[in-house]
């Protein structure tokens, strides 16, 4: 079942890849210039999710790591960073009836497609939660080591 | 009028012509100036404590944040800024050059590592600069004639305040938008005004105040006392005998030393700095250099010169004070940024003639820094970079095999003094293995770590690793092609903020002062074996960075 919206999906990647990543600079309400290295990155690790969205993989993680680091450092509060997810499901059925095959995603597809981009969500929301605490932990790791003699000093 | 400046109607034309496609981009159907200023956690820096600005007698001392909607800006602000802004028109000849010159070809745009870490177009330079000159075109009637038609003038209010200190604190005076610009307009001296006008109504950062007070008070920018200082700098001696056996003898404030040595705080209380601190003292023993450490002239560092230029000054002049009470014949100088922005630029003219000093002379080589002439500062890299010329170091390389270096040029070095090799000619002689990065992304073209010129608050982190993402991914490179693990650089802010960004973006790659890596390949005379660097890792078979 699942493989019937992977395959639209690995058909129509670059169109559906391309819709994402527009849609996710509308995130950045005018502040993200597409030709930035950031989008360019952005569009990378976008990249990395599609290719391996259908089942979990270490390439998923790799992908899903890339993406929220950028992500957890934006302007923008954690509920708008996921919502990148929620346009997949607007985007892959729309580009899959346009496909070459012409083919609609049935009802079961879409099920098992809702069902996974809610996992993907869940799991994107881990990844940027854990870079979020991985930048509380630098603050304190600096804040640390701008003390070191002192600490070391009361320690002794 | 000279023939060859090009007409209003020309410079319009090409400007159409070659405005970059990031200056034409649609952002909603709205003008660059429409788009909405927001503070929100991680873009801000925390505001000057109450008490810290009365320390320094800066105007404006309250309690506010960023985020407030009402900024308490003190009645008659507007007339403060005006006022502060002609009379500085007036004072720096090259601030009014950068703001008339601008022919806003774009050149600059996409060379900022705030707007390629950020993609915000209010972070590409031109636009950085437009902020105040869209005022200063509003208020100054003939800049306003002139240019009317050519682009937007705007009225100061409170809003343009606000934007004014979100993008001034998301540039960090590094210079690389200058390297690009066919008029030479240095976007680094235009926030450096603006930063100064914001000063002046109490729109301020506690992250840079803080330790300009502390180094008002006490010399330095934590506020160490000199007996504390002192206590530091023996445990890293011991520290030293711990590890090598040896011995060494720093002597503080003592007077008749040849050379007086100063190098910024960081390396005397903060990890990773007091490793390279270590490498300096194993280095002064062995060539039995006579130098001494001051307790007042105990920072390079100079964050007045975030502040305001008399800020810079004040704080400066302690290490000219300090030379002519000890008597010594000049001043050597540790690896530092902006410290040696302001010596090489600004020191000779602002607290000089120092006529008391000498031009430097090594003592071990017998070389004239003719260079110097006129500061009698000399910086380490050039004078170890001296003695490893004339062979006066013994060294094993092979003691950094752990150690898999790339070389970040720090921007005041690079771009604000030109030194470029003499780093790079140390760090290849106390090591093996050394990869450049990208050639765009070095030199005179280097990237900023991100958190220059006073802006490594924790709370700015998020704005610090977008602004840093540049300069990470040059890293990245090398750590993916050649098993880079080591980011080796000579400028203390850098020591302090880029493992955070490394840790960030490219894990595992650790930073290494160059005078640290010194400290490791130094054979000392009657040294005990050594296994470990001074990091106490084991020398050899580490293969790898943190994490
Ligand atoms: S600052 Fe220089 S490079 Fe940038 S737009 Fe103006 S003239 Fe061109
Ligand atoms: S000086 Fe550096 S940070 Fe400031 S605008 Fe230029 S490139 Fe950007």
């Amino acid at each position: 079942m699942t493989i019937e919206w992977g395959r639209a999906v690995q058909e129509n990647k670059k169109n559906i890849l391309d819709a994402w990543m527009s849609r996710s600079l509308l995130l950045f309400s005018g502040k993200m210039a597409a030709a930035s290295p950031v989008a360019e990155a952005l569009h990378q690790a976008l990249g990395m999710v599609l290719d391996n969205c259908e089942k979990n993989s270490e390439l998923l993680t790799d992908g899903l790591v890339q993406l929220s680091r950028i992500l957890a450092v934006q302007d923008m509060p954690p509920s708008q960073a996921m919502s990148l997810f929620f346009e997949l499901k607007k985007i892959i059925p729309e580009l899959s009836l346009k496909g070459s095959q012409k083919q609609s995603l049935k009802q079961l597809d879409m099920d098992a497609l809702q069902s996974r981009l809610e996992e993907l969500t869940l799991q994107a929301f881990d990844s940027y939660m854990m870079q979020r605490e991985k930048i509380c932990q630098l603050k304190l790791d600096e804040s640390k080591r701008m003390l070191f003699m002192q600490l070391r000093r009361a320690e002794a | 009028m000279s023939k060859y400046v090009p007409k209003l109607s020309e410079l319009k034309q090409e400007f159409e012509k070659k405005k970059p496609a990031l200056l034409k981009e649609d952002y909603s159907g709205k003008e660059w100036w429409d788009l909405p200023v927001e503070f929100r956690d991680g873009n801000w820096c925390f505001p000057g404590k109450t008490e810290v600005l009365e320390d320094l007698g800066f105007p404006n001392p309250r309690k506010w944040a960023a985020t407030d909607a009402d900024w308490q800006l003190p009645d008659g602000w507007e007339k403060t800024i005006r006022d502060g802004l002609k009379s500085r028109l007036k004072r720096f000849r090259s601030f009014k050059l950068f703001l008339d010159t601008c022919v806003r070809c774009g050149a600059c745009a996409d060379k900022c590592h705030f707007f390629l870490g950020t993609g915000d177009p209010k972070n590409m330079p031109v636009l950085r600069a437009e902020l105040i000159r869209s005022v200063y075109r509003n208020d100054f009637p003939l800049a306003e004639k002139i240019l009317k038609g050519f682009s937007g003038s705007r009225k100061l209010t409170a809003e343009v305040i606000k934007e004014w200190h979100l993008y001034f604190n998301q540039c960090t005076e590094c210079r690389r938008c200058s390297v690009f610009c066919p008029m030479g307009i240095d976007t680094a001296e235009i926030t450096m005004m603006a930063r100064e006008l914001l000063n002046l109504i109490g729109v301020n950062n506690n992250w840079i105040l803080a330790p300009v007070s502390n180094c008002n008070r006490t010399g330095n920018h934590l506020g160490i006392e000199p007996h504390t200082f002192v206590q530091n700098i023996e445990s890293l001696v011991e520290d030293i005998e711990d590890l090598t056996g040896i011995k060494v003898n720093p002597t503080f404030n003592r007077k008749g030393a040849e050379i007086l040595f100063i190098t910024p705080s960081g390396d005397v209380f903060g990890d990773p700095g007091v490793y390279t601190m270590m490498g300096y003292l194993l280095l002064f023993h062995h060539i039995g250099l006579d130098y001494t450490i001051s307790t007042y002239a105990s920072e390079g560092g100079n964050f007045g010169m975030f502040t305001s230029n008399e800020m810079m000054k004040k704080l400066n002049a302690k290490m000219y004070h300090e030379a002519k009470r000890l008597g010594v014949k000049w001043i050597l100088g540790g690896e530092c940024g902006h410290m040696w922005r302001v010596v090489h630029q600004y020191m000779d003219t602002m607290n000089g003639p120092a006529d008391f000093l000498e031009e430097p002379v090594s003592p071990i080589t017998g070389t004239r820094f003719s260079n110097a002439a006129a500061t009698k500062m000399v910086h380490i890299a050039e004078f170890t970079a001296d003695l490893i010329h004339h062979k006066k170091l013994k060294l094993d390389p092979k003691r950094n095999d752990h150690l898999l270096t790339t070389f970040h040029d720090s921007c005041n070095v690079a771009r604000g003094m030109g030194m470029f090799e003499e780093p790079r000619y140390v760090l290849r002689s106390v090591c093996n293995s050394f990869h450049e990065m990208a050639e765009n992304t070095i030199r005179e073209q280097t990237f900023c770590c991100g958190s220059g010129s006073g802006l490594n608050a924790e709370e700015f982190m998020d704005i610090r690793m977008r602004g840093g993402f540049p300069r990470a991914s040059a890293v990245r490179q090398v750590q993916e092609t050649h098993k880079v693990n080591t980011l080796v650089t000579i400028c203390a802010i850098d020591r302090a903020s880029l493992p955070t960004l490394m840790k960030y973006w490219n894990p595992g790659v650790s930073v290494y002062g160059l005078h640290e890596l010194v400290g490791n390949a130094l054979v000392m005379k009657g040294e005990k074996k050594r296994t470990e660097d001074l990091r106490e890792s084991p020398m050899t078979g580490l293969g790898e960075g943190e994490e």
